[in-house]
């Protein structure tokens, strides 16, 4: 058989197996089977046919054809893996806790990040140890502008409160999200992550302050229901591109491309836990942080504060700590050694 | 992928001193690998299935990745303009009477931003994980994500890549800054994407941050159609290609150089096409006996219809058994029966 025999032969199959593809893209679940065994029929064909393309000298044209046809069916055929939801209990509520409770990026971050927001906001609030810290950090212009957009605050204009709310969360969650990526290169990261810190602890600070009055009563009664999961949440996703930016440095013998990925599926899930986090805020902050004094006192802010920060604990120690018999941790690159 | 006239010439010299040196080619029984210069300059990679065959996917460049996203940001804004545009008209209708007209407004606020921010960073995760590895962006400039051993990709990896991209479009530019005003004020600020670039010419694969943490790259499905045999409508072709003797086997190399230059000698000039095709003619003619002032350009066309649709030749055929190992039965697919 010549080659203008073979293809008019193998001509009307590949044509089928290209109209199959289209037909199974448009709804890949919903197929037939009798068509789906075709198609897999007519692939493998199709992969035979590229194979011995050579040693059947087909034209290089109709061989470049061959490589699209059988990469257009192998897309179809391999399809991709979806979210495996019934893992996701396990994941969720296990497996996660644990890894965050034992990770090593995860505790050096939590420590910078509280340690600097805690500081700053105890130099800030009692002006005397360094007097003129939080102008010296934050600048006069933007204490003012905090103080102004927190003096209006109150009963009078829940709608444009929530839009503002709606602003908050983009804000910070941009934060969490540049930390984590930034970590990459570790350096970027921690700078991100201690200014920020720096930023937010002096704000605080600052506005606790006995003289804010007004303002200082507004600021407080926005902040504290949502604060817990809030800033948790950008020390987590810190955390988590930390692990990353590691990754690429600590091998652990692994190739340096192949350990980043590897890295890189570790610390979704606690990139995944500050992003729930961010939206559990979120949803705080609408329902409850938005809420005006009147209808709703401080204390039960406090109380919904003290309630996420038991939740946050129990979540991170009581389901993270380890228990007997489970696999080791190694302190220093977090892996679990499953023997 | 065609070749420049000058690689054709390339080729063509090449498998004419491979004539001259040895007397006897052989036939290509194995799977060649692809020259390694070739696939050093190439945007393509090679990919092996489960079949246990290798075929090649193009890889993907920044440009026509970029064209895609803006796409993609369009259609998510567009989308979701519309979706809110509804929700709101219909909160609008329901609770006409039941809220202060700010606060349903600033409500309304609060859960579109909300939304936005879900949309923003994770509409390519779940569109990547639901779609086989395409967002509606990617579908329309025909690109898809695959792993970087050419397997779909998981919802781990979609999440992952798409987290990056934060990263990968750093570092962001002031567009007034960058035409020369000097001012407190930045204006419009734009993402460069510089650091992506920069990642995705150091690698191989055209891979940005995002897709090496993940360990994806993004590839071209070129839509290619089946290409015909040539046919020559001057009788002497087939006349000449009857001179040529039976036992004179073409090699693989042979027959790719001669399917090259008569795919591509309609866009020659006449001179041009007989300079090239001389390299070829000449010392065949010479070793056939056939007169040397024969056209060149007329003896490689015969030499092309006697290899591809000349006699078929004794020997026994590698498609006979794929024909049997995969038995085509005619069952015809119609639209309908796809349904």
């Amino acid at each position: 058989m010549n080659v203008a025999q073979l293809l008019k032969k193998r001509q009307p199959q590949w044509r089928e197996l290209e109209r199959l593809c289209e037909t199974v893209s448009e709804r890949p679940n919903r197929s037939r089977t009798e068509l789906v065994s075709r198609f897999a029929s007519l692939y493998r064909a199709a992969c035979a046919d590229l194979a011995l393309a050579e040693s059947n000298q087909l034209p290089p044209a109709t061989v470049e054809y061959l490589h699209q046809l059988v990469a257009k069916a192998h897309n179809q055929l391999y399809r991709s893996e979806r979210y495996q939801y019934r893992k996701w209990y396990r994941v969720i509520f296990r497996d996660t806790p644990r890894r965050i409770f034992h990770d090593p990026c995860v505790h050096i971050v939590a420590v910078l990040f509280w340690g600097l927001f805690l500081i700053s906001a105890y130099l800030a609030y009692d002006n005397s140890v360094w007097p003129g810290f939080a102008q010296d950090i934050v600048g006069q212009e933007q204490l003012d502008a905090s103080a102004d957009m927190f003096a209006d605050f109150g009963g009078r204009d829940r709608g444009s409160n929530w839009m503002m709310f709606g602003f908050y969360i983009f804000n910070n969650a941009g934060i969490g999200l540049n930390c984590f990526v930034w970590m990459l290169f570790v350096l970027p990261g921690f700078v991100t992550l201690s200014f920020n810190s720096v930023y937010l602890g002096t704000i605080f600070g600052y506005m606790f302050r006995p003289e804010m009055g007004e303002a200082g009563d507004h600021f407080k009664n926005f902040v504290t229901a949502h604060g817990p999961f809030e800033l948790t949440a950008i020390a987590l996703s810190a955390g988590a591109g930390l692990k990353i930016g590691l990754g690429w440095l600590m091998t652990g013998g692994l190739n340096r491309l192949d350990s980043l990925q590897k890295a890189g599926r570790d610390a979704l899930p606690i990139a995944m836990t500050a992003v729930a986090l961010f939206c559990l805020a979120a949803a705080i902050e609408g329902l409850i942080s938005a809420t005006p004094e009147e209808y709703m006192p401080w204390f039960v802010k406090g109380i919904v504060a003290t309630f996420t920060s038991f939740l946050l604990t129990f979540y991170f120690v009581v389901l993270g700590f380890p228990e007997p018999g489970d696999p080791d941790v190694d302190f220093l690159t977090g892996e679990m050694n499953e023997a | 992928m065609r070749l420049r006239r000058a690689d054709c010439e390339g080729i063509y010299l090449m498998a004419s001193v491979n004539l001259n040196s040895q007397q006897k080619p052989t036939r290509v029984s194995s799977l060649p690998s692809p020259p390694a210069v070739a696939s050093a300059l190439d945007t393509a990679t090679r990919v092996m299935t489960p079949e246990n065959i290798a075929f090649e996917y193009q890889l993907a460049g920044p440009f026509r990745r970029i064209v895609a996203y803006v796409a993609d940001i369009l259609i998510s804004l567009v989308g979701f303009g519309i979706a809110a545009f509804a929700v709101w008209m219909g909160f609008l209708f329901l609770f006409e009477n039941t809220f202060v007209g700010d606060e349903l407004w600033g409500l309304l606020a609060f859960m579109t931003l909300v939304s936005w921010f879900l949309i923003y960073w994770f509409y390519g995760a779940v569109a990547e994980t639901y779609m086989n590895g395409q967002t509606f962006g990617k579908k329309i400039c025909g690109l898809r994500v695959m792993t970087v051993d050419g397997h779909a990709i998981d919802g781990v990896q979609a999440t992952l890549r798409n987290f990056f991209r934060l990263l990968d479009m750093a570092p962001v530019a002031s567009i007034p800054t960058m035409l020369g005003s000097v001012s407190d004020d930045f204006g419009l600020i734009t993402p460069t994407c510089l650091i992506g670039l920069i990642a995705m010419t150091i690698n191989k694969r055209y891979q940005r941050i995002g897709d090496m943490v993940a360990g994806t790259m993004v590839i071209h499905e070129e839509p290619r159609s089946f290409t015909k045999l040539a046919e020559f409508s001057d009788p002497r072709v087939a006349s000449l290609a009857e001179l040529i003797p039976p036992t004179f086997v073409v090699s693989a190399k042979l027959s790719r150089a001669i399917s090259e230059y008569v795919d591509s000698r309609a866009k020659l000039a006449p001179q041009r096409a007989n300079e090239i095709a001389v390299h070829v003619a000449q010392p065949l003619l010479q070793r056939f006996g056939i007169p040397t002032n024969t056209d060149a350009d007329l003896f490689v066309c015969a030499l092309y219809f006697r290899t591809f649709a000349g006699q078929p030749s004794d020997e026994e055929t590698a498609s006979e058994p794929v024909a049997q190992a995969f038995p085509a039965k005619t069952v015809v697919i119609t639209a309908e029966d796809a349904q």
